[in-house]
């Protein structure tokens, strides 16, 4: 019963459901409330972001999290203390570049994976009332939503990403540092990008961030096509950013091309936990749960 | 390098179809957007740049063997610079007739004048003639030529102006501007009855080495030593009547002289006695006169000995064989060719078997009466080289003939009696050959019964009925020493129109002399030729010769003793033009040139290493 339950939940966040679904609200909706109800069934059953107890009202405590309800019926002030209550300040970072608009084994391209990951983050990070804010870029930050815990800021961004269009060429580094700079307090900075550019320029980048005491989690989003390159005949290969075309057989270029992504990888995943930022790739023909589980790893880890 | 199909170099337009599609292969990919084409072209460079290495090896390579494809049926080769000068070939007759007094000295006066008077640059070949023509001097320098002029003498040989100009038109393939001077004393007899063919490229200049003479010759000569005589024809060509002594050595002893007179354009016999023991005979006269190759002639006795034919027949009343021995002795104008005889099957067996051998063939046309003395006589008729027919019949028991002639495994037919035809396809057998076309006359005799046969091993079958069983089949016995082997042959029905109307048609007769003949009843020996046509490795000089163990005569052509002659211009009227020869000189040159260089061979080859390098460049 358990199991039929958790693949029916899980079903929600395969992105061939997903992609079917309306809004962005939706979809993060649908994730998230999918992805939670796995958990009550998972070994992740510690990370609650349900109530927890009252506590007696103290000077500075915002008057929002008063329980009004408590308060008419015992004439004291109670706020709602909620496990994984911070004052956490959230910033999702999402590669709107051309290569993200690339789609090719599966259902969504790379940038509506990356919204619908931003998304249900947001909404994730908006249940745990913490201030999320998004930055869109390619080569610049194309669109910036400053991190707020205020209802209706989850709204303007999920209608931000719903809005979602493909930029230009990308260039990570830039509003990295720019965000860096920017940043004045402790923040969690979630990068969801396919990294497609210098390595060296990203990594010193996000090592700037962390520098600044900025947590930071990196959300390597890769086509199936680009992990796989399952390519068959003689093709002439040309650059979604750049427009640079290669004539190339397939059949020859796999291994080397596989060798060499593995290494793109390999690079991004030795410096970046040397730096102790999380990094992970996804594919984008599959769930989100492994994302949002990777957030919710590192978040609890800040506690 | 010139080419003898130059056409064909039209095919090396073929070798657009690799360049386009090497040039098409190019953009044959199709677009693809991506996005780690920066992962791509790190490892793709190294590649295409050895792919392209790759794919310009193998349009390198089979570009090379389109070209080569082309040129090698264009033929190429390399042409030499053309001759200058042009070729004569002088022809000078050394037939028999030059022999005649004067006649071979003013041949070689015409031919050496001929010969000086050739341009210095010209070659000049110099070709001794009488019944073939033989090269004395090849086209080269008139000195050559000149010098070679000594060895003509005349000879015994016939005169045959065809052979002379076959090997003129040989020597002058290749000349634009040839020409043949031929010094004879123009017999009129030296053209055969289709005359003689020069294509119309070569000048023909005739030089008349000869004068009207009276000539006396010995035509003719027999020895009848049964009638005690020799006998010599006198013939005398000429305008007056001549008297001439003939003499004549009967069997290596003289005999008296005769003196007689032949009257002009006459022939007379002389006749001699002969001792019966006499084999051989020579006959000569003395015609200083005349020509001196036919002044003597030979001749040899050998008894017509005719090959013996044996009927194995059924009892006295029975009528067996009358057809087949009629048919043996039909006389074809020189009397019969075989010596038949009919036996019946009893006193075959009783029969010695010396006699037996004796005889060239045995005809079993029933098996009555035979013995196991019948099969010793047989089987050693066999071992002998002697033949044995067998055709089925009432009266001839397979069975009998299977144990007799110790046939392993036995011939055993079954006696079916529904209408059929012979069909003599394989025109290649000895027997069916001389009917040729003929043969399809066979189809017009209906076989009502025959013997079905299951020609078995060490059968062979030489003519099958129309619904395929074996009408004739044939063995070897196994050969003994240097002994003929001796032949069975088989038929599948009878020859006296008991199953078969057989002998009522005109290919019985033929039929049945060639089937005796083949197996083994040969015709009596040649005992006299003519000196252009002796069998290989006998001396053709006229006189007395072995042949095959025996005595032959050998005697110039009687058809040479003519005095008959030509004008020069009416031997000009015999000559055919051809336009054979019109072939352009430079296409025959260049055809003759390339076909002694072939570089289409090597071209072919190179080819075929060029597919193993692509195929090779291919598969990495």
């Amino acid at each position: 019963m358990a199991s039929a339950a958790t693949s029916r939940d899980l079903r929600f966040l395969d992105p061939a459901v997903i992609a079917r679904l309306g809004s962005m609200e939706l979809k993060a909706r649908t994730v998230v409330e999918g992805f939670l109800s796995g958990l009550h069934r998972s070994p992740y059953k510690g990370f609650s972001v349900e109530f927890a107890e009252y506590r007696q009202y103290l000077p500075g405590d915002d008057l929002s999290t008063l329980d009004w309800k408590v308060y008419a019926r015992s004439d004291r002030h109670y706020v709602k203390k909620f496990e994984e209550e911070t004052n956490l300040e959230c910033h999702v970072l999402l590669d709107v570049s051309a290569s993200m608009a690339y789609r090719g084994g599966a259902v969504m391209s790379k940038i509506e994976y990356g919204s619908v990951l931003a998304a249900s983050l947001a909404y994730l990070m908006h249940r745990q009332r913490d201030a999320t804010g998004l930055i869109e870029f390619d080569e610049r930050i194309r669109a910036r939503l400053p991190a707020s815990a205020r209802p209706g800021h989850l709204h303007a961004i999920l209608l931000a990403l719903d809005r979602v269009s493909p930029g230009t060429t990308s260039d990570v580094a830039r509003p990295l540092h720019q965000l860096a700079e920017a940043l004045s307090k402790r923040s969690l900075v979630v990068l969801i990008s396919d990294l497609l550019d210098d390595p060296e320029q990203v990594v010193k980048g996000l090592k700037h961030l962390r520098f600044r005491g900025t947590d930071v989690i990196v959300f390597q989003v890769l086509d199936p096509h680009e992990i796989q390159f399952p390519f068959k005949g003689a093709a002439k290969f040309t650059d979604v950013e750049s427009a640079e075309e290669i004539i190339a057989d397939p059949a020859r270029v796999r291994e080397s091309y596989l060798e060499a992504m593995a290494t793109l990888r390999g690079r991004y995943e030795k410096e970046l936990k040397g730096a102790g930022i999380d990094f992970l790739t996804l594919d984008s023909s599959k769930p989100l749960d492994f994302a949002l589980l990777a957030y919710l790893d590192a978040r609890g880890r800040r506690k | 390098m010139s080419f003898l199909n130059p056409l064909y170099l039209a095919g090396a337009a073929l070798i657009a179809i690799p360049i386009v599609l090497h040039l098409l292969r190019r953009d044959v990919a199709p677009p693809v957007p991506f996005t780690a084409v920066s992962l791509l072209k790190k490892t793709t460079v190294d590649r295409s740049r050895r792919h392209r290495l790759r794919d310009l090896l193998l349009l390198a390579a089979r570009v090379c063997a389109l070209l080569l494809l082309a040129a090698s049926f264009a033929r190429p080769y390399l042409a030499g610079a053309p001759p200058t000068g042009s070729t004569t070939v002088v022809a000078v007759d050394r037939s028999s007739s030059m022999s005649a007094p004067g006649r071979a000295d003013r041949a070689r006066t015409l031919a050496r004048e001929a010969i000086d008077a050739t341009s210095s640059g010209d070659r000049v070949a110099l070709i001794a003639f009488d019944d073939r023509a033989d090269v004395l001097a090849a086209p080269g320098p008139a000195a050559d030529a000149r010098a070679a002029l000594g060895d003509i003498q005349p000879g015994p040989g016939a005169t045959r102006y065809a052979a002379v100009f076959d090997k003129a038109v040989e020597l002058l393939a290749n000349e634009e501007h040839g020409r043949l001077i031929l010094v004879s004393d123009l017999q009129r007899t030296g053209f055969d009855a289709s005359g003689a063919m020069l294509p119309e490229g070569i000048g023909l200049q005739v030089k008349d080495a000869g004068a009207p003479i009276s000539n006396l010759s010995v035509s003719n000569a027999t020895l009848d030593p049964g009638r005690r005589v020799a006998t010599a024809t006198i013939r005398n060509a000429g305008a007056a009547s001549r008297d001439v002594d003939v003499t004549a050595v009967v069997a290596d002893r003289p005999v008296p002289i005769k003196r007689i007179t032949v009257p002009a354009g006459d022939a007379v016999d002389v006749t001699f006695d002969a001792p019966p023991e006499a084999r051989s005979v020579t006959f000569s006269i003395d015609d200083p006169a005349g020509y001196g190759a036919d002044n003597a002639r030979y001749s040899v006795f050998e008894a017509r000995g005719l090959p013996r034919v044996l009927l194995v027949t059924g009892g006295p009343a029975s009528n067996a064989g009358f057809y087949l021995s009629r048919a043996l002795q039909a006389d074809g104008g020189e009397g019969p060719d075989f010596d038949v005889r009919s036996v019946t099957g009893t006193a075959f067996s009783a029969m010695p078997a010396n006699e037996v051998r004796d005889h060239s063939v045995v005809a079993i046309l029933s098996t009555h009466g035979l013995d196991r003395r019948a099969g010793e006589s047989l089987r050693s008729l066999l071992s002998s080289g002697g033949g044995l027919l067998v055709a089925a019949a009432q009266d001839v028991d397979a069975s009998v003939l299977s144990t007799l002639l110790q046939w392993e495994p036995a011939v055993a037919p079954r006696d079916a009696r529904r209408p059929r035809v012979l069909a003599a396809t394989d025109l290649r057998h000895p027997v069916f050959k001389p009917f040729d076309a003929m043969a399809a006359n066979f189809g017009q005799v209906m076989f009502h019964r025959a013997w079905e046969i299951a020609a078995g091993d060490g059968w062979r079958v030489a003519a099958r009925f129309t619904d395929g069983t074996p009408a004739l089949i044939e063995r070897e016995t196994v050969q003994v020493a240097e002994a003929t082997p001796g032949r069975v042959l088989v038929f599948a029905s009878d020859l006296d129109r008991r199953w078969n109307d057989f002998p009522l048609h005109p290919t019985f007769v033929p039929f049945t002399q060639e089937a005796v003949r083949y197996l083994g009843a040969r015709p009596p020996a040649v005992t006299s030729y003519l000196v252009n046509d002796v069998p290989a490795g006998t001396p053709a000089v006229p006189g007395f010769a072995r042949v095959a163990g025996r005595t032959v005569a050998v005697n110039v052509d009687p058809r040479e003793s003519s005095v008959d002659r030509l004008t020069a211009v009416e031997f000009q009227k015999q000559v055919t033009r051809t336009a054979s020869g019109a072939q352009p000189r430079a296409q025959r040159l260049a055809r003759e040139t390339e076909s002694h260089q072939n570089y289409w061979r090597y071209g072919l080859m190179l080819l075929l290493a060029t597919l193993v390098v692509e195929a090779f460049v291919g598969s990495r």
